[in-house]
C-alpha cells in the first residue's frame, strides 16, 4: 500500500489534509459551514519537573486550498 | 440601614439579577448546541471504541500509564473542573506510590487543579479549549502532539465529565489503549488487518476517545453553567423581595415617626 | 443482517441500521461487505461509500478514516469527513484540483509539495466519484 506522505506526516496529520481538501470541494452553501470545522487554535506546552516549559502552537499543516 | 442604603443595595441586586438571567438565556442557546454535538459525538465515539469490547481489550501489566485530564480554560462553575481533578487523584493514587504516573491536561482550569497536587506528574498542557464547542481538527492536533512530544506511555486514561443530564454531569474514565494491549486482547486474532494499519488505527482511535471527551465535558460544562446562572437568578429575586419588605417597613417606620415628629410638635404649640 | 454505523465526529449518517451491503474503498482494495463478511479492520482511502438496501443506492465520498466489521455483523464506519456525492461542486474540484497539482510541482518546502499531493490524489479520487454519479 501506498503511504508516500510517511514519515513527514503522521496518519493523523494526513487524514486532516484529506479532511480539508474534501470540505473545500463542497458546494458553496456547504462548504462555508464546513470550513469551520478546519478552525483549530490548540496551544501546547511541555513541562519538566514541576516546570511548564514555552507554549507553542499545534502544528496545523498549510494547504493549497 | 438607612432609607436611602437600602435603596442602593436593592438597586445593586436587581441589576445583577438582569446580568445573571441574560447570562443564563446566553448559556441556555448554547447548552441547547452544545447538547446536540454531545449526542453525535457519543455515537461517533462509542462505535469507534466498540472495537476494545468486540475484543475484549484490557491493560497488560507490564504497561506504563498516562492520566488525560479533559476540562476547559474557562471559569464560572468550579465543580466542574474539580471534579475531574478529583477522580484523577483517585485513579493516581489507587495506581499506588511507587508507579509512576504521567498527567497531561487539557484546557487551563484543569492545569491549574491539578498542578496545586500533582505538579511534577504533568507532562504536557493544552490551552484554547471550550471557547466554542470542540472540533475534531483540536482533538486530533492534541492526539497528535501526544503521540509525538515524546510523552512515554502506553494506555491511557481519559478522565471527563460525562453528561448524565441537564443538570447533572460525572467524571468518567475512558480507556484508550496501547497497540500491544488491543493485540494481546482475547479476541483481537478474530479480526483481519496488517500491521502497517493498526498503527494508524491507534493513532485514530485516540483522536476519537479525545473528541468524545472533550465534546461530552463541553455540554457538560454549558449545562453546568445554565443552571449557575439560574440560581444565582433566583437568589438575586429572592434578596430583592426581602429587601423590597425591608425598604418598605423602613420607609413605613421612618413616616410613622415623622407623624410622632408631627403630632409632638403640634401638641408643643 | 448487515447493521450499519456509520458515523463522522459531528454527524450520524447511519446508527445502527438494517442494510443489505456496503461497498467500501479501503487502503487494501475496493470491497462489498455482507452480513456473513470476515471481521476485519479496514483503513479508507478517499473514495466512495455505497450503501446498498434493495433497489435503493446511497453514495458518500469520506475523506478517510476506518471500517471495522465485527463478528457479530455490526459494522461500524468511523470518517472524519463524508458527504453525499451530490453536495460536491465539480467546477470546485476542478479548480482545486489545479491549484493541487501546481503546488505539488512547484512549493515552496517539501512538506508543503507533499500535503499538495495528498489533496490531488483526495481530488482525483473525487473527480471520478462525481463524474460516475
Amino acid at each position: 500500500m501506498s503511504q508516500f506522505w510517511k514519515p513527514t506526516f503522521t496518519y493523523l496529520q494526513y487524514a486532516q489534509v484529506c479532511a480539508r481538501a474534501v470540505r473545500n470541494s463542497l458546494k458553496e452553501e456547504a462548504r462555508v459551514v464546513a470550513v469551520r470545522r478546519d478552525e483549530q487554535g490548540l496551544k501546547y506546552a511541555k513541562w519538566e519537573a514541576g516546570k511548564q516549559g514555552e507554549l507553542k502552537n499545534t502544528l496545523n499543516t498549510r494547504t493549497t486550498a | 440601614g438607612t432609607l436611602r442604603e437600602i435603596q442602593i443595595r436593592l438597586n445593586s441586586i436587581k441589576n445583577i439579577g438582569k446580568i445573571t438571567k441574560s447570562m443564563k438565556m446566553i448559556a441556555s442557546t448554547k447548552v441547547s448546541k452544545a447538547q446536540r454535538a454531545m449526542e453525535q459525538a457519543r455515537i461517533y465515539g462509542s462505535s469507534s471504541a466498540s472495537i476494545y469490547e468486540n475484543a475484549k481489550t484490557a491493560s497488560l501489566e507490564t504497561e506504563s500509564h498516562a492520566f488525560i485530564v479533559s476540562s476547559s480554560d474557562r471559569g464560572l462553575c468550579g465543580g466542574i473542573h474539580s471534579s475531574v481533578a478529583k477522580a484523577t487523584r483517585r485513579l493516581i493514587d489507587a495506581e499506588g506510590s511507587d508507579a509512576h504516573s504521567s498527567v497531561i491536561v487539557l484546557g487551563d482550569k484543569a492545569k491549574n487543579q491539578m498542578s496545586r497536587t500533582n505538579r511534577d506528574d504533568i507532562q504536557l498542557s493544552f490551552n484554547q479549549i471550550g471557547k466554542s464547542i470542540p472540533t475534531f481538527a483540536e482533538a486530533s492536533a492534541a492526539a497528535d502532539t501526544i503521540f509525538t512530544s515524546g510523552v512515554k506511555f502506553d494506555n491511557a486514561t481519559i478522565i471527563y465529565n460525562k453528561f448524565m443530564s441537564a443538570i447533572s454531569y460525572e467524571a468518567t474514565p475512558l480507556r484508550n489503549y496501547s497497540i500491544e494491549s488491543l493485540k494481546a486482547s482475547e479476541n483481537f486474532a478474530a479480526y483481519e488487518l496488517d500491521d502497517e494499519v493498526l498503527q494508524n488505527y491507534n493513532e485514530f482511535l485516540f483522536a476519537n476517545n479525545i473528541y468524545w471527551a472533550l465534546v461530552e465535558g463541553h455540554a457538560s460544562e454549558m449545562s453546568a453553567k445554565r443552571t449557575a446562572m439560574e440560581n444565582a437568578t433566583k437568589n438575586a429575586g429572592d434578596m430583592v423581595d426581602r429587601l423590597t419588605m425591608t425598604y418598605n417597613r423602613t420607609r413605613q417606620a421612618a413616616i410613622t415617626s415623622e407623624l410622632v415628629d408631627i403630632i409632638t410638635g403640634a401638641s408643643a404649640l | 443482517g448487515l447493521r450499519l454505523t456509520f458515523a463522522v465526529p459531528h454527524q450520524t449518517i447511519y446508527k445502527d441500521a438494517s442494510v443489505a451491503q456496503v461497498n467500501i474503498t479501503a487502503v487494501s482494495g475496493d470491497m462489498g461487505i455482507l452480513a456473513s463478511h470476515v471481521p476485519s479492520i479496514e483503513q479508507l482511502r478517499p473514495g466512495v461509500i455505497e450503501v446498498l438496501d434493495g433497489t435503493a443506492s446511497k453514495k458518500f465520498f469520506v475523506s478517510g478514516g476506518f471500517a471495522t466489521m465485527n463478528p457479530d455483523s455490526s459494522l461500524n464506519i468511523n470518517a472524519v469527513e463524508a458527504f453525499p456525492v451530490e453536495e460536491f461542486s465539480a467546477e470546485t474540484i476542478r479548480n482545486n484540483l489545479a491549484e493541487a497539482q501546481r503546488v505539488a510541482n512547484s512549493g515552496a518546502t517539501e512538506e508543503e509539495k507533499l500535503a499538495a499531493k495528498i489533496e490531488v490524489e483526495v481530488l482525483e479520487s473525487l473527480q471520478a466519484a462525481v463524474s460516475a454519479k
